[in-house]
């Protein structure tokens, strides 16, 4: 392949969204994000495609690929495939050095990741047992509020009497939130109580794993601005953000391109 | 507002504000002499802990099932002992359960507790590590009601490190088995004073034994009386009878409490007072109470139409009273009363006939028109008994209402899904059935 | 790599009435049923029953078993009480219930009731090791033994008792000579298989498994395989699949050592044959590796998992608990920051019996492989 530059790509089918990333060296040449579909194969070997062709660089010409996230087993081209807890690790730990403390909050899943200083995994917590706590959960109330999902921030600044949200089932919350319009609370309200809601699953998941700063949000819901107070106020500590020009769902992405150029060093040194 | 001169922890603060603001409340309507003797314990019990940590006390941790008779034996200008469930129930009916207790288990979660532990032992943990109970010099815990409450010692034993001694409590109640507990009740003594440097006087654990007898002799009338049908007495306090006697056995504050009480349903019953208006219907609630929310109870009756006049927290037995003839006599009789007259240990602890045996009683005596099984998510001993109750329920022809929830942590299932299915129940099965369609 | 040494073990763990099951009915003996660790097999043994641990079935509708005892408690005792129910274990003579758990209990209550045995007794073990409640534990076996005698028509003496315990002693000490060729660095023997192994000590006639395992050690001795990418210690509650334990393995892991009560616990310890029979049982099995059942077992478990973590030399640990096993629900809580100041990976894994979400469980795994990985060979 000629110079000593190398050139690394990571694979992330999610089970909402899938997304590919290039890297030269330490540099992110191209990325792309997609819908997932009931193929994971087929949606990788199309995003990888995309990534490929945005970068205007030939696949086979890719030095290592990683695959990750939950249809990693079917990313076929790939030359190895890492889960997507270490990823995540290595993405977040490459845009914040700092952080020691992630809290990814999915579409389906969320989950806790404690880092050591170099960022390997120190600890890990997973809940992909129900809606609670993940974005789903913001997307169910959304509805019932016929808000976007993307407002909910918004929304949540303008709250002025906080409601709490009693139940921890999505399920009966949906119910509870369609009885407190009809009681006539408000909207900005109802949703800061919902933030509240679902920070407090998160808040046991990250206190399982150890609450240490820097504290980072990745995830679809990492925008969120009302996510963020939340937390902020339930874990009694500064989140740190994401870069603004950082889409926080390809962090997956980012740190399996990064573990490939790991691995790839380690196998030429070898 | 500070309690004894002094700023305490919030929590503790907080409930005995709301204890006074309800002193002051009940003292006008002086007739409701349950309410206001509760309160007066309560606030004692909050003034005595706060005391005891003042006088330097020695504070000895145990569980519900502790037999407050037996620990009077020591000084009590020398120690305290904390029931670790004492703050959990006071904060269920004077504060706000959903945020309280729900902070407490989620802090028990957050340090690794399972989920799926009882509710009363997640908070008790929690509210150690959030620091709002004083540092224990020794603990004591028994074995019951159940798999829940050898969590706690495990994980008490963990993080307070404190010398502590555990009493296996057996399946039955023989001669043998009581004996056995009896032995190592003298165990718990001399581990004790050998821990603590305090003194065990056994004229000093007579005093309380005579108390309780006194007691229990005024509970077992009121027992007997709850049965008076139409029902006089609201059943809001009625399963409170078990907090009171764990913490207040062997105290005159749990004479005071079972004199109030007796006294308040005789006037009631000689006014013809009526727990319900217009025709009544009688559950018998056998399990864990709704202690995250203790006003259930006054719906039920104001709007549900339906009067609990026996639960299984207030189900004491007068055939228990203590022999103070002798060291051996007390330490048997505190046992045997610890196995077959404490809730839950009765019922729960040994064969499924216990378990039944009591329904099948108390539907009878107090004339139940239903049955209810709260179905409290931690008790997997009630929840394994189900089959059974159900067949049992069917033989002696009287519905049954099982139901999910949690008896401290209010979040689980709300107040309003609780009405929805308690109507529900009695709209359209009881009702008909007893005052046909 | 399988021997066919195994065979004995894989079928015993297939099907409730094994081979040997079926060829000591034919021989006219009887078999008694029980729950729990603490239930002494040479008490059984001495009176010429086959003692026989309940095991469930892995993927087994649960349906009669939930009527009873409702969703609210384990899988297990769903399992093994529909199975009961189901005559899945009609060839029992007797059963043993006991208070090991609520649910246990409650499991062997119904089942009783329901579809009793000739023979059932209740056991009540101590859940604390006091002088005192080992000695009710004795007086406890003495009635059992008694018990036994009757419905038997025989008497068991101590001579009798002596030469089960001598017998249970053997076994134990080749399960161990067996587990301990997991120290190796290249392990002949699999996680699964040592729990296979196990799982039959407890339900196959002691003569029998001796036999067998004596000849899978000999087989195994010298045998080398490719070793797994990092090596766990396998903790927490009752666990008697062994396919669970071989997808841990198929992910890359081997499970060198283990500390649960159908693995490791039942026969790291041996009963002393100085002491007079029945105590001496008694203390055995009140006394070995506990349970979590036990009040303040705690630090005693801890320091034994230690033992055995630093003797395997384990890489991390794996703790599995069944969902709403409240009593193996606490460990999790004591052990986090104990492993945290060991600097000791510690990965928690819930679980539905005979069911595991592949998926979830593999990505859980594949997580837990990385950082001891990275643990190895970035930070040493």
């Amino acid at each position: 392949m000629g110079s000593d530059s190398m050139i690394t790509a990571g694979v992330d089918i999610g089970s909402t969204a899938s997304k590919a990333l290039l890297m030269r060296d330490l540099e992110v040449i191209s990325l792309a994000i997609g819908p997932s579909s009931v193929n994971p194969a087929k949606t990788a070997e199309t995003v990888f495609r995309e990534v490929c062709e945005k970068a205007g660089v030939k696949g086979d010409s890719v030095d290592f690929i990683i695959g990750t996230g939950y249809g990693r087993a079917k990313v076929s081209f790939a030359d190895d495939n890492v889960s997507e807890v270490s990823c995540h690790a290595a993405g977040a730990h490459f845009l914040l050095p700092e952080a020691k403390t992630i809290v990814d909050i999915g579409g389906q899943d969320c989950k806790a990741v404690a880092l050591e200083a170099d960022g390997t995994l120190k600890n890990f917590a997973m809940n992909e047992k129900c809606a609670a706590g993940t974005g789903r959960f913001l997307e169910m109330m959304a509805r019932v509020l016929d808000v976007g999902v993307e407002d909910l921030g918004a929304l949540d600044s303008q709250s002025v009497t906080p409601v709490s949200i009693s139940n921890v089932c999505s399920v009966f919350a949906e119910s509870e939130v369609i009885n407190l319009v009809n009681d006539g609370a408000r909207v900005p309200d109802i949703v800061r109580g919902l933030h509240d809601s679902l920070t407090n699953r998160i808040a046991v998941l990250v206190n399982r794993v150890g609450l240490r700063e820097a504290v980072v949000i990745t995830g679809g819901v990492a925008k969120n601005r009302g996510v963020i107070r939340a937390l902020k106020e339930k874990l009694g500590i500064e989140i740190t953000p994401i870069p603004d020009s950082v889409d926080p769902q390809i962090i997956g992405a980012l740190g399996a391109t990064l573990l490939a150029r790991r691995k790839l060093e380690q196998r030429n040194s070898a | 507002m500070a309690i004894l001169g002094k700023e305490r922890w919030q929590v503790w603060e907080e409930a005995y504000e709301s204890i006074l603001i309800l002193q002051d409340i009940f003292s006008e309507e002086s007739l409701d002499r349950t309410h206001g003797a509760l309160l007066v314990v309560y606030r004692d019990y909050i003034e005595e802990l706060f005391r005891a940590i003042d006088s330097n006390k020695t504070i000895i941790y145990g569980n519900f099932a502790v037999p407050g008779t037996l620990m009077r034996g020591f000084d009590t200008d020398e120690v305290f002992w904390l029931q670790l469930e004492a703050l959990s129930v006071i904060q269920g009916l004077v504060g706000e359960p959903a945020v309280w207790n729900a902070q407490y288990v989620d802090a028990a979660e957050a340090a690794g507790m399972a989920p799926d532990i009882c509710s009363v032992d997640r908070i008790a943990l929690g509210g150690y590590l959030e620091k709002v109970m004083p540092p224990p010099d020794a603990g004591f815990y028994l074995t019951t009601p159940c798999d829940s409450q050898t969590c706690l010692v495990n994980s008490m034993v963990f993080e307070t490190d404190a010398p502590t001694i555990v009493v296996d409590m057996p399946y039955g109640a023989t001669r043998e088995e009581v004996e056995y507990v009896g032995r190592q009740y003298r165990e718990v003594i001399e581990f004790l004073q050998k821990n603590t440097g305090l003194r065990y006087d056994f004229e000093r654990l007579r005093d309380a034994c005579d108390k309780y007898n006194r007691m229990m002799r005024l509970i077992a009338d009121w027992v007997t009386l709850r049965r008076t049908k139409p029902a006089c007495q609201p059943c809001e306090t009625l399963s409170l009878m078990a907090a009171v006697v764990t913490v207040f056995s062997g105290h005159d504050n749990g004479i005071d409490y079972a004199t109030e009480t007796l006294a308040e349903l005789k006037e009631m019953i000689a006014r013809g007072d009526r727990a319900v208006e217009g025709d009544e219907v009688r559950a018998i609630w056998y399990g864990d109470p709704m202690w995250s929310d203790i006003n259930f109870y006054n719906w039920l009756e104001g709007e549900c139409g339906v009067t609990v006049p026996m639960d299984m927290f207030g189900y004491f037995h007068a055939d228990s009273l203590i022999d103070t003839s002798s060291e051996v006599s007390m330490l048997e009789d505190i046992a045997f009363n610890a196995m077959r007259n404490f809730p839950m240990t009765r019922q729960l602890l040994g064969s499924m006939e216990d378990y039944l045996v009591d329904y099948r009683t108390l539907c009878q005596d107090y004339e139940a028109d239903f049955g209810i099984i709260p179905g409290h998510l931690g008790c997997t001993h009630g929840w394994g008994a189900i089959g059974m109750m159900r067949q049992e329920s069917d033989r002696l022809g009287i519905p049954l209402l099982v139901f999910e929830f949690d008896m401290l942590d209010p979040r689980i299932t709300p107040r309003d899904d609780l009405e929805v299915i308690f109507q529900n129940f009695v709209e359209d099965i009881v009702k008909p059935r007893k005052f046909g369609s | 790599m399988t021997t066919s040494g195994m065979e004995p073990f894989r079928e015993t763990v297939t099907r409730p009435d094994s081979s040997y099951v079926q060829a000591v009915k034919e021989a006219g003996m009887k078999v008694v049923g029980f729950f729990c660790s603490y239930i002494p097999l040479e008490l059984l043994d001495a009176a010429g029953v086959l003692p026989y641990r309940i095991k469930g079935i892995s993927g087994r509708d649960t349906g009669p078993g939930t009527t009873y005892l409702s969703s609210r408690v384990c899988t297990f005792c769903r399992n093994a009480l529909t199975l009961a129910l189901e005559e899945d274990f009609s060839f029992l003579d007797g059963l043993l219930g006991t208070n090991t758990c609520d649910p246990v209990r409650r499991a062997s209550q119904n089942w009783t009731i329901k579809n009793p045995p000739s023979f059932n007794e209740f056991v009540h073990v101590p859940r604390v090791y006091r002088e005192e409640n080992i000695s009710w534990y004795t007086a406890e076996l003495g009635r059992l033994k008694s018990n036994l005698e009757t419905w038997l028509g025989i008497e068991i003496k101590d001579g009798e008792i002596r030469e089960a315990i001598e017998s249970r002693n053997r076994a134990r000490a080749i399960l161990r000579e067996l587990s301990r060729l997991r120290a190796r660095a290249e392990p002949p023997i699999s996680g699964s298989e040592m729990l296979a192994v196990s799982v039959s000590y407890q339900q196959m006639p002691v003569g029998d498994f001796i036999e067998a395992a004596d000849k899978l050690l000999s087989e195994r001795r010298e045998m080398k395989t490719d070793p797994g990418r990092v090596r766990v210690l396998l903790a927490g509650g009752m666990l008697d699949d062994p396919d669970y334990v071989k997808f841990i393995e198929d992910q890359g892991l081997d499970v060198v050592a283990d500390a649960m009560c159908f693995g490791l616990r039942s026969y790291a310890d041996d009963v002393d044959l100085d002491k007079p029979p029945l105590e001496a049982i008694s203390e055995r099995y009140m006394l070995h590796f506990p349970c979590a059942r036990m009040g303040e077992s705690f630090p005693l478990r801890w320091e034994r998992m230690l033992e055995a973590y630093n003797e395997y030399k384990a890489d991390g640990i794996i703790y599995q608990r069944l969902k709403f096993c409240q009593l193996w629900g606490v460990d999790s809580h004591n052990m986090a920051p104990l492993c945290e100041e060991l600097d000791m990976p510690l990965l928690y894994l819930e679980r539905e019996y005979g069911f595991f979400s592949t998926g979830q469980l593999k990505t859980r795994l594949q997580a837990f492989t990385e950082l001891i990985e990275d643990r190895k060979t970035l930070r040493t």
